[in-house]
């Protein structure tokens, strides 16, 4: 038996395109009648597509049936195992215009006998007859049809498939009649087509599944059941089923696939030995449409190269993914393809030449991205470069070893070894568009240079698009090693520096390392110092080198910066040097702030710096209370500590929650943490923690706090910073500043959280201190402390205070027991630091002085001035008078006495002696004045109020010994002084001395002048009532009484016009009558009476009513302008009843 | 089985990586670095669909060399592992690269487990490098 796969195919060419095939369709019958209808029939199949129903539960699929047309034909009828299906006609048709009876008889039948005889002989069942019809009136209008030749054909041959006898109504003559007809014609046609299809491709199915299962055969090859199962791909793609097509070549795939990995395990198919020749040819994979006769006949001959067959298997496959219109499924499956045949070629140990692979991964690559390149739908686009970043990078990277190989990197020297692997590699391409573009980039340095960096480029470009900024920056890298190659360092160093930006953001050190390492040696060459040292720090600061390397650099470092004179370079802190923690704490006593910093050193060794500074800056406004705020002066003093606070070990403020139902019982129990939004706040999202700064400005360092020559050891370093602070307000902590020398500066950012202080100015106070409890006493000597607050203040060593005290107070220090009390004093003081507090005791005298008003209290003001204070401190403070005075002129008819008065206001004793009373004015030429003491010689106590004497009383009886006629006006007024000795006895001064206390009166109007006389009397009933019965009544409640008023000349005086008026308590009496005031004249008599009604308004002793007496100044005759009425002064009139009562009855009723 | 494994935090910097020989780490440090943008894109990709409660923390194969083939696993708290495997172990299944991860994941749950293990910290425990290594040996 001929085996049908070793048939050679007619076609000659190269190649062919599925998309030309169609299924075979014969014809047979009325050849002419078909050749008319062929071109419409054609049309009419493709015009829509028919829906596929697939036997055994496979899923239909829409296809769009076309055909191609041959005369039937005896030979051309598939023999017994032969599966070539693209050249089998699958459906055979018939075609007759035959509409007679007899004709039929006589030669159709015996025709389409024969016909369907040579059919059925070679076991096929899909055939078709067409009765092309006339469109006849006349027949339609028969009542009884007669049995027509479709009725008989059906009949004949159609007895189980009256579908595949059809008539039609020829188009071609009446087109309008026809259209029913045809269409069904051409629907059936669809469905008998793809029904055959449906069969032949079950039975094929079969087939190639009995081969597969002989797969583990010894005589089995895999190429030849390639080519069978591809037959099915043909089918499947010829009828447009280009995914199922797919499962073909995929399954071929895994196939062979799985074959090359047993092979790895030992089982060795023979074919597959063929396989495993030397590789002389690398031709990459081409993406076309059509299929690739030479390496398909390459396959039958089983001469086919692994990577020529994985070509022609990958171009297949790519093939039906164009035309299912999936390329980036294609430029997806390339890497993976590539990757897999480098490892089959390994598996199976396939010698290849150097450099071959290369070149094939190489032009694979560039078949699939030129193929990719041709889509401009935007989506196709995106969707593509996912994958073809991948392949641009690949591409990239093969072409770089092709170039290391050949000898064209820009460092190489070319030797006749690289030309001759060009001129081997050369030799193994084809000839296609990438072959010539690897041909072209191979010839020279500046062709390889430039392909490579375009492919670079383009690499780079789509992996940044697609947003793999990672997969590009390690083509940076590639390129930057590149670049350096070509001395072109600036490039080099761009590409590197962004490699470093992007491990650093990533916190890789080991890669952000490798860089440094790169950049420090491209900045060394180009000689760009001050980046070179940067380097070198952060080199020298790596955890990931080894000591003696860090130390190298490092010692670079600092030889560079000892030895340039550039201006000074600012490095980040944060290259060498870590803040660990940052804490301000205030030192009140020294009114300075420090700031502890917690520095970790990276450096490799010890680094001498000249300064370390942390710049402050001032508030203009306080900042939020958020419990930041350090305050100076302040006890409080919460030294708030900055440092990276770790968001896993934080504690939560977890607290119990009770829900209560609405009866009031407990519903639930629950923790509940309060601010979660703080606490569960996302930290990555932050982004960008570990930055890389490229340059940090330096702040405003006018204010900071510093740390001079101070050593930074690798590891921990705890630093403290101090400044003092001159001025009062709110400070936050600024950046640090590592001043190295005048040739370099280690700036940090702002130190994060801000950390506040607030420094606040309070001026020295003074208080004065009482060395017991109660109020300080005039006239006595009471020790006192003066306490200095410093507050912000400082005193100096050897300083002087200086009290003045206001007047009537006076001063004396303590311990300065031999001077005196003095207005002033200026005391030395030891120096003091802020907010100390100093005591200096003094004893302060409030005189005793003559009392002008009520006052209890005398008001003094002690002022301190304090050395470094410009302004002096005053201090107001109150002095008690223990105990008042009061002297008072006190008459008994003609009788005067001076009384003194003192009333204590203390609560211990005061002792009196020796009271004395003397006049001091002379007025002897006209009055002889004498003064008898009535007091007793004994000294006398004042005791506290509650317990003893309140009051003391001092009496003098003041005689007149007129010598001068009592005529004359008034007599001369007495100065007088009161002076006598007192002795406090409280508790401090309980042993103290006698004072003698002066004061001075004046004491004028002292002698009588007139008496005034009251008498009440009922008042006489009946005029003619005797008096002696009158007088026996009593006064009476509501009746009438009269009061009689006398008042007598007690001294010689010139004044006689006098007034009078009776003043009544209105409660007690109404004055009735026009005389309750009036004018008396002295002038004929020493005596005058005058009588008043007046009635008591209730009974009981009442008091009697008061009579004022005044004088009249002036003369009223001579209607002197002055004259009115003036009182008496104290003394000059002598009330005798003054106090005296009346007893009044209740009213008769 | 594998080659190298590595351990890398959610911010993307590497907590853990292991190589069976250590001559190559930097190497690896690369393709484990550049494996992160396909993580990265993975995870984006996963995120659109809202709530999706079982979450696949296994993102498959990452990418392929020819000499290796990088396959990545994220835990919830975005802690990416990440497992190179050489190209040429033609016999490894995906279900035991699944196994490998839930190893380490199980591995790396008990290290921060651990009271005394700072998370976010650099990984450096005996127990891990052990566990790790068998998984690498496929003990």
């Amino acid at each position: 038996m001929n085996h049908p796969l070793n048939m050679p195919i007619s076609n000659e060419t190269q190649e062919f395109s599925l998309l030309d095939k169609k299924p075979l369709v014969t014809y047979a019958g009325d050849v002419d009648l078909f050749k008319s209808l062929e071109a419409t029939l054609a049309n009419s199949l493709s015009s829509e597509p028919a829906e596929w129903c697939r036997s055994y539960n496979r899923g239909s699929k829409s296809v769009k049936v076309t055909a191609e047309f041959t005369p039937f034909q005896n030979d051309c009828l598939p023999k017994e195992g032969d599966w070539r299906l693209l050249q089998q006609p699958v459906f055979h048709t018939f075609w007759t215009q035959c509409s007679d009876m007899e004709m039929y008889k006589a030669s159709l039948r015996e025709e389409i006998e024969s016909w369907l005889k040579v059919l059925s002989h070679h076991n096929v069942l899909d055939w078709m007859i067409v009765l092309v019809e006339t469109y006849d009136f006349r027949k339609h209008n028969k009542l009884l049809p007669r049995t027509t030749v479709l009725d008989k054909i059906k009949n004949d041959f159609g007895a189980k498939h009256a579908d595949r006898c059809l008539s039609v109504i020829n188009p071609l003559r009446s087109e309008m009649r026809s259209g029913g007809s045809w269409r069904r014609l051409v629907v059936n046609f669809r469905l008998l087509l793809l029904s055959a299809y449906d069969r032949l491709l079950w039975n094929f199915e079969e087939k190639v599944r009995s081969q597969r299962e002989r797969r583990t055969e010894p005589d089995w090859n895999f190429c030849k059941y390639f080519l069978l199962q591809e037959e099915l791909a043909f089918v499947l793609a010829m009828l447009g089923v280009y995914d199922e097509a797919l499962v073909q070549y995929d399954e071929l795939d895994a196939l062979f696939t799985q074959f090359v990995l047993n092979y790895a395990v030992g089982e060795v198919p023979s074919w597959l030995n063929k396989f495993q020749g030397p590789l002389d040819r690398w031709h990459g994979v081409s993406l076309t449409q059509s299929v690739d006769l030479n390496l398909r006949s390459a396959i039958r001959n089983c001469s086919i190269s692994l990577l020529d067959f994985r070509c022609y298997l990958y171009s297949r496959q790519a093939a039906m993914l164009l035309l299912s219109g999936k390329p980036w499924e294609v430029a997806s499956r390339c890497i993976s393809f590539c990757n897999n045949c480098i490892n089959e070629l390994d598996i199976l140990e396939v010698s290849c030449p150097p450099g071959a692979v290369a070149c094939w991964v190489w032009l694979c690559c560039i078949e699939v991205l030129n193929t990719c390149q041709k889509y401009t739908d935007s989506k196709v686009v995106s969707a593509c470069s996912l994958y073809t970043a991948r392949l641009w990078d690949c591409a990239t990277k093969k072409l770089l070893e092709l170039g290391e190989l050949c000898g064209l990197l820009p460092d190489q020297e070319k030797s006749s070894a690289n030309l001759h692997a060009v001129v081997m590699l050369s030799a193994g391409i084809a000839d296609s568009d990438p072959s010539e573009k690897l041909k072209h980039a191979l010839s020279s340095k500046d062709a390889f240079t430039k392909e490579y960096l375009e492919l670079a480029e383009l690499a780079m470009g789509t992996y940044k698009h697609i947003g793999r900024i990672r997969s590009a920056r390690m083509i940076g890298l590639d390129l930057a090693s590149f670049y350096i190659s070509m001395k072109d360092l600036t490039k080099a160093v761009s590409f590197l520096s962004s490699a470093l930006r992007t491990y650093e953001e990533d916190n890789w050190p080991l890669l952000a390392l490798q860089c440094q390492l790169k950049l420090a040696k491209c900045y060394k060459e180009m000689d760009d110092l001050e980046k070179f040292a940067r380097m070198c720090a952060s080199i020298a600061s790596s955890p990931c080198l080894d000591l003696t390397t860090r130390t190298h650099y490092f010692d670079q470092m600092t030889s560079l910066i000892y030895n340039t004179t550039d201006a000074p370079w600012r490095f980040p802190l944060s290259d060498c040097i870590q803040i660990i923690s940052a804490e301000v704490v205030t030192l009140e006593e020294n009114l300075a702030v420090e700031a502890i910093l917690e520095l970790d050193c990276r450096l490799p060794s010890q680094f001498i710096v000249k300064s370390i500074a942390v710049s402050v800056e001032q508030l203009k406004t306080q900042p939020d209370n958020r419990g930041k705020r350090n305050s100076l002066i302040p006890q409080e003093n919460h030294a708030r500590s900055c440092c990276e606070e770790n968001a896993f070990l934080m504690k939560l403020p977890i607290q119990e929650s009770f829900e209560y139902q609405q009866d009031g019982s407990l519903g639930s129990v629950s923790v509940v943490c309060k601010n979660q939004k703080h606490h569960l706040k996302r930290q990555d999202s932050q982004g960008g923690r570990n930055k890389r700064l490229v340059s940090v400005p330096k702040g405003d360092f006018s204010q900071s706090l510093i740390l001079k020559d101070p050593e930074l050891k690798p590891g921990r370093n705890r630093l403290v910073l101090k400044s003092k602070i001159n001025c009062s307000g709110t400070f936050r902590l600024g950046q640090v500043c590592v001043e190295v020398n005048n040739r370099l500066e280690l700036l940090s950012t702002t130190i994060s959280p801000r950390l506040y202080f607030t420094a606040i100015w309070k001026s020295p106070s003074v208080n004065l201190e009482k060395s017991s409890e109660g109020s300080l006493l005039v006239g006595v000597e009471e020790r006192v402390k003066l306490v200095v607050s410093t507050n912000s203040q400082i005193l100096p060593e050897n300083s002087h205070v200086q009290v003045i005290c206001s007047g009537g107070l006076l001063i004396k220090a303590d311990d300065d027991s031999k001077s005196d009390f003095q207005k002033e004093i200026t005391l030395p003081v030891k120096s003091c630091k802020p907010h100390e507090n100093l005591t200096i005791p003094v004893t302060l005298l409030s005189q005793m002085v003559q009392q002008k008003d009520a006052s209890l209290t005398a008001d003094h003001t002690i002022c301190v001035i304090l050395p470094s204070c410009d302004k002096p401190i005053e201090i107001p403070t109150s002095f008690h008078y223990p105990f008042i005075h009061s002297i008072s002129l006190q008459s008994a008819a003609l009788r005067k006495f001076i009384n003194v008065l003192i009333t204590s206001y203390t609560t211990f004793p005061i002792k009196f002696s020796n009271p004395q009373l003397k006049i001091t004015n002379d007025i002897s030429s006209t009055y002889q004045v004498s003064l008898t003491s009535l007091n007793p010689s004994s000294e006398q106590t004042l005791c506290n109020r509650t317990n003893g004497r309140k009051i003391i009383t001092f009496v003098w009886e003041l005689k007149v010994v007129a010598s001068e006629p009592l005529s004359e006006a008034l007599a001369p007024s007495l100065q007088t002084q009161f002076s006598i000795d007192y002795c406090v006895q409280n508790e401090e001064n309980a042993e103290s001395t006698k004072k003698p206390l002066n004061l001075n009166f004046e004491v004028s109007n002292y002698r009588t002048l007139f008496e005034v006389e009251l008498k009440v009397e009922p008042k006489p009933l009946k005029a003619n009532e005797s008096s002696e019965s009158r007088a026996s009544e009593f006064c009476r409640a509501k009746t009438v009484c009269q009061l009689t008023v006398s008042v007598m000349r007690a001294a010689s005086c010139t004044c006689s016009s006098l007034h009078y008026e009776v003043l009544a308590d209105q409660a007690f009496w109404a004055v009735c009558g026009e005389r309750r005031a009036g004018y008396l004249s002295l002038e004929s008599s020493d005596k005058f009476s005058v009588t008043v009604d007046v009635m008591p308004l209730t009974s009981g002793f009442l008091p009697l009513p008061i009579v004022r007496l005044s004088k009249y100044v002036g003369d009223n005759a001579a209607r002197d302008p002055r004259w009115r009425v003036e009182p008496f002064s104290r003394g000059e009139v002598y009330y005798r009843n003054k106090a005296s009562q009346v007893h009044v009855l209740v009213p008769i009723s | 089985m594998a080659v190298c494994i590595a351990v890398i935090g959610k911010e993307n910097s590497p907590k853990y990586i292991s190589c069976i020989n250590p001559s190559m780490e930097l190497h690896f440090q690369y393709k484990v670095h550049v494996s992160l943008d396909v993580v990265e894109e993975k995870l984006q990709a996963v995120s659109k669909p809202i709530a999706d409660v079982t979450k696949e923390q296994y993102l498959g194969l990452l990418y392929s060399t020819e000499e290796h083939k990088i396959y990545g696993y994220v835990t919830n708290t975005k802690i990416k592992f990440i497992v190179v495997v050489d190209s040429s172990n033609t016999l490894l299944r995906d279900n035991e690269i699944r196994m490998m991860f839930r190893r380490l994941h199980s591995v790396y749950a008990d290290i921060v487990c651990n009271p005394f293990f700072i998370p976010g910290e650099v990984i450096s425990s005996k127990k891990f490098d052990k566990t790790v290594k068998s998984i690498m040996y496929g003990d």
